[in-house]
C-alpha cells in the first residue's frame, strides 16, 4: 500500500491524480526561505483540470530580481510534479493575503462544479 | 559610492501602486526615481527616495515585501553618445548591468542614471579608475 500523507477527506484528484494539500506544504517547506502558507485554487479548463498554488513572497525569498522569483516559481513547479506527478501553475502572492487561522486553515479552493 | 535603492514586491492588480504611493507620501518620503518591472502576476517597484530607512519601515508595517539594494548613480553627459560611451566602456570590461533607469533630477549639465551591476564593487573600480563620475548616496537622495 503506498504511504498515507493526508485524511483522505483532504485529498483532491487533479486530471487523476492523488493530491494531499499537505504534500504542497513540503515542497515549501523543503525550500529555504518560503514560509509553507499557500492556497491552491483548482479548476477546470475544458476537459482538463487545472491547478493554481499560491506562495507568498517574504523578505527571505523576495528578490530584487525578477529572473530569481521568476527562478522560485518555477523551481517549486518543478518540485510539485515531481513529487506529486502534477503541473501547478505557481503565483507568487503578497505576504499576510493567504489566511491564517487557528486549526484548519483554508488551502484549497476548488472550483470545480462536480 | 554607492546607492540605497528600496525594491518592492506588488501583485500585479489596481490598487497596488496607488497604495505604495499613498504610503509614503502620508510619511513625508519624497521620491526622487523609480521603475517599475512587470511581469504577468507581479511588479518589482524600484524606488530612490530621500529616506529609505523610513520608506522601509512604513511599507514594512502595512506588510508589504520591501528590501533594500545596492546601486549606483552616474553622471552621464547629456549629449548624444554620452550613455553610449560609457555602456561601451562597461562591455570592454565586461561588466554586466542588470538594469538602469534615468533620475529625475539632473546634477548640473549632466544626466543621472541608476544602475543596478551584477558585480557593483568592481563596477565602480573599473568607473572610478576611468574617471567616470559617480554620485554619493547622500548627495543622491538630496536632489
Amino acid at each position: 500500500m503506498e504511504r498515507v500523507s493526508g485524511r483522505t477527506d483532504d485529498m483532491l484528484i487533479i486530471r487523476g491524480v492523488n493530491v494531499f494539500p499537505s504534500q504542497i506544504e513540503s515542497v515549501l517547506m523543503n525550500i529555504e526561505g518560503v514560509e509553507p502558507h499557500y492556497l491552491l485554487i483548482v479548476d477546470r479548463q475544458g476537459t482538463l483540470d487545472t491547478l493554481e498554488v499560491h506562495v507568498e513572497v517574504n523578505e527571505r525569498v523576495f528578490s530584487d530580481e525578477v529572473k530569481e522569483l521568476q527562478a522560485l516559481g518555477r523551481r517549486i513547479e518543478k518540485d510539485i510534479k515531481e513529487l506529486l506527478g502534477v503541473n501547478a501553475a505557481v503565483k507568487l502572492v503578497e505576504p499576510k493575503t493567504i489566511q491564517r487561522s487557528e486549526g484548519k486553515a483554508q488551502r484549497v479552493i476548488d472550483k470545480r462544479k462536480i | 559610492m554607492k546607492v540605497e535603492q528600496i525594491s518592492v514586491f506588488l501583485e500585479n492588480k489596481p490598487g497596488a501602486l496607488a497604495e505604495v504611493t499613498r504610503i509614503l507620501g502620508e510619511s513625508g518620503v519624497n521620491i526622487r526615481a523609480l521603475s517599475l518591472a512587470d511581469t504577468k502576476d507581479f511588479g518589482i517597484l524600484r524606488l530612490i527616495v530621500n529616506d529609505h530607512e523610513k520608506a522601509k519601515e512604513v511599507l514594512g508595517r502595512k506588510g508589504l515585501t520591501v528590501r533594500k539594494t545596492e546601486v549606483v548613480a552616474i553622471e552621464v553627459p547629456d549629449r548624444p553618445g554620452g550613455l553610449a560611451d560609457i555602456m561601451k566602456f562597461l562591455a570592454e570590461a565586461a561588466i554586466n548591468v542588470e538594469y538602469l533607469y534615468a533620475f529625475v533630477q539632473r546634477s548640473g549639465q549632466n544626466a543621472i542614471i541608476i544602475f543596478r551591476f551584477d558585480e557593483t564593487d568592481r563596477a565602480i573600480k573599473a568607473l572610478v579608475d576611468k574617471k567616470v563620475r559617480i554620485l554619493q548616496g547622500k548627495e543622491v537622495y538630496a536632489l
